[in-house]
């Protein structure tokens, strides 16, 4: 008897796909020969060995890397077996494919970051400046994590008076990709002033979500300045270059996103000393000028006083002229007296001198002391002593002098010796 | 000193006028040294604010495990 259950096809199918859901999820690394989407929906492909074909299926959604995903590639497809009804194929129900081997993850990511150039995502003329002074940020990592602490020291020994909204993240591993891209728009509705998306180092397997096209393009699409910065200094991530800032290390994300209080303080001195320079020079302007018009006014003042100088030294001279003059004067008239009383003393003296020797020569005249001796004196009938024939006349009457009387005589005979 | 506290960008903007207005030759003396001297007091309350002020941590609870459509 033939006890085997006839199936419908679909029955078939059904109980082919039981057994096949059996084998859970698989692992299959092979070659890429097929890669194509479908309606924007679904990606489509083939992956091969030397001798086996396999086909694929996967919702885009599901395959964060389609974009790095290229024909030829190794890689490794994680998913689970089942027969398409409509067609009855086998196929792969992908629910990751990522690069396998050496250079694969690399060679994966050239092509995804060549594809968002392209595309535009790391266009430097849309990247936004951060805010100077952010009061609030939005921190996007791993709970406990170096980075977290690194960025949290920094940021406090910078700047304070600032709110970080700590949104802690899976920063590796299979949730990674998706955990980030939540978390970016979860932060968006708190509207912080930056955003900062940080991780540590590590492999480029490591970092994988943040070279991720999600990752990525929600990086690209935060409506808030973002600054990235994942792994050490030297790699550069997708998710980096579509930020608006990328930082080497969570460190340098916070020397990035808040000042640093030396460097303020450092301004304000700057501000101060010019302050002080702006006020000390105008200050000295106003002095100088002050000054100089001080200077005029001393100026006009002292040409004033030169001149009252000028006028009194002209007085002084014309009164000098004048002094001078009386001086003169008095002097003229002092000689002139002197000339005068000495003229007068001296003619008085020979006045004296002559009356003195005169007084002395009296006697001689004295006509008493001749006639005493005999002698006589004529006399004319007008009293005129006669002493020459000359002033005798014949019959003239004369009087004549003795000793002791007078005579009248009348002239009878002249006679010249 | 109890008006209302303003920010140290807003500080920092003052006094980042009160100097743009001091370099402007036209500014009459008395105004500048008055300016000058709330450039100080400005400068000094940012100092001060500055050596004070700290940061404060906020952590975001939220669930950001998103169901996948399979």
């Amino acid at each position: 008897m033939n006890l085997q259950a006839i199936f419908s096809v679909s029955e078939c199918v059904e109980a082919l796909n039981i057994s096949l859901s059996s084998l859970g999820r698989l692992t299959i690394e092979g070659e890429l020969s097929e890669l194509k989407t479908s309606q924007g929906k679904w990606l489509f492909g083939t992956i091969k060995d030397q001798s086996s074909s396999l086909g694929f299926f996967a919702p885009l959604w599901n395959i964060g890397n389609a974009k790095s995903l290229e024909i030829g590639m190794k890689v490794q497809l994680v998913g689970r077996a089942n027969v398409y009804a409509r067609s009855g194929s086998l196929r792969l129900v992908a629910e990751s494919i990522t690069p396998a081997g050496i250079g694969a993850l690399q060679a994966a990511f050239e092509r995804l970051k060549r594809v968002l150039t392209e595309e535009g995502l790391f266009d430097e003329r849309r990247k936004r400046p951060l805010p100077r002074f952010p009061r609030t940020i939005g921190l996007l990592t791993a709970s406990g994590s170096e980075a977290y602490n690194d960025f949290i020291k920094i940021t406090a020994e910078r700047w304070g008076g600032v709110e970080i909204l700590f949104l802690p993240i899976s920063v590796q591993g299979q949730s990674a990709t998706q955990s980030v891209v939540s978390g970016l728009s979860v932060l968006q509705r708190y509207n912080p002033d930056v955003i900062v998306l940080t991780r540590g180092g590590g492999s480029l397997e490591d970092l994988a979500a943040f070279n991720s096209e999600e990752v990525t393009r929600a990086v690209y699409a935060s409506v808030i300045p973002i600054v990235c910065a994942i792994g050490h200094e030297g790699d550069v991530s997708l998710a980096e270059m579509a930020a608006d800032k990328r930082a080497s290390t969570p460190s340098n994300a916070a020397q990035l996103v808040v000042p640093d209080k030396a460097t303020i303080i450092a301004e304000l001195n700057g501000h101060i000393s010019h302050l002080m320079r702006l006020t000390s020079q105008q200050l000295d302007s106003a002095n100088h000028r002050a000054n100089t018009l001080l200077l005029r006014l001393e100026r006009s003042a002292s040409a004033q006083e030169a001149r009252f100088n000028q006028l009194f030294q002209r007085l002084l001279q014309r009164f000098n002229g004048t002094i001078n003059r009386v001086d003169e004067l008095n002097l003229s008239l002092t000689t002139s007296t002197a000339r005068a009383s000495m003229a007068m003393s001296h003619a008085l003296n020979s006045k004296t001198l002559i009356f003195q020797s005169l007084e002395r020569m009296l006697p001689q005249f004295d006509t008493n002391i001749p006639i005493k001796r005999g002698y006589a004196l004529l006399k004319d009938q007008q009293g005129r002593v006669v002493s020459s024939i000359a002033d005798l006349s014949l019959d003239q009457i004369i009087t004549t002098n003795i000793q002791d009387g007078t005579l009248e005589s009348s002239i009878t005979k002249i006679e010249g010796l | 000193m109890t008006a209302k506290k303003q920010s140290i960008e807003s500080m920092l903007a003052e006094l980042e006028a009160i100097v743009a207005t001091l370099e402007k030759t036209d500014t009459p003396l008395e105004q500048s040294i008055s300016m000058f001297e709330s450039g100080l007091k400005l400068a000094s309350s940012i100092k001060s604010e500055l050596a004070t002020m700290t940061n404060r941590i906020e952590q975001i609870k939220a669930d950001l495990s998103t169901p996948k459509v399979s």
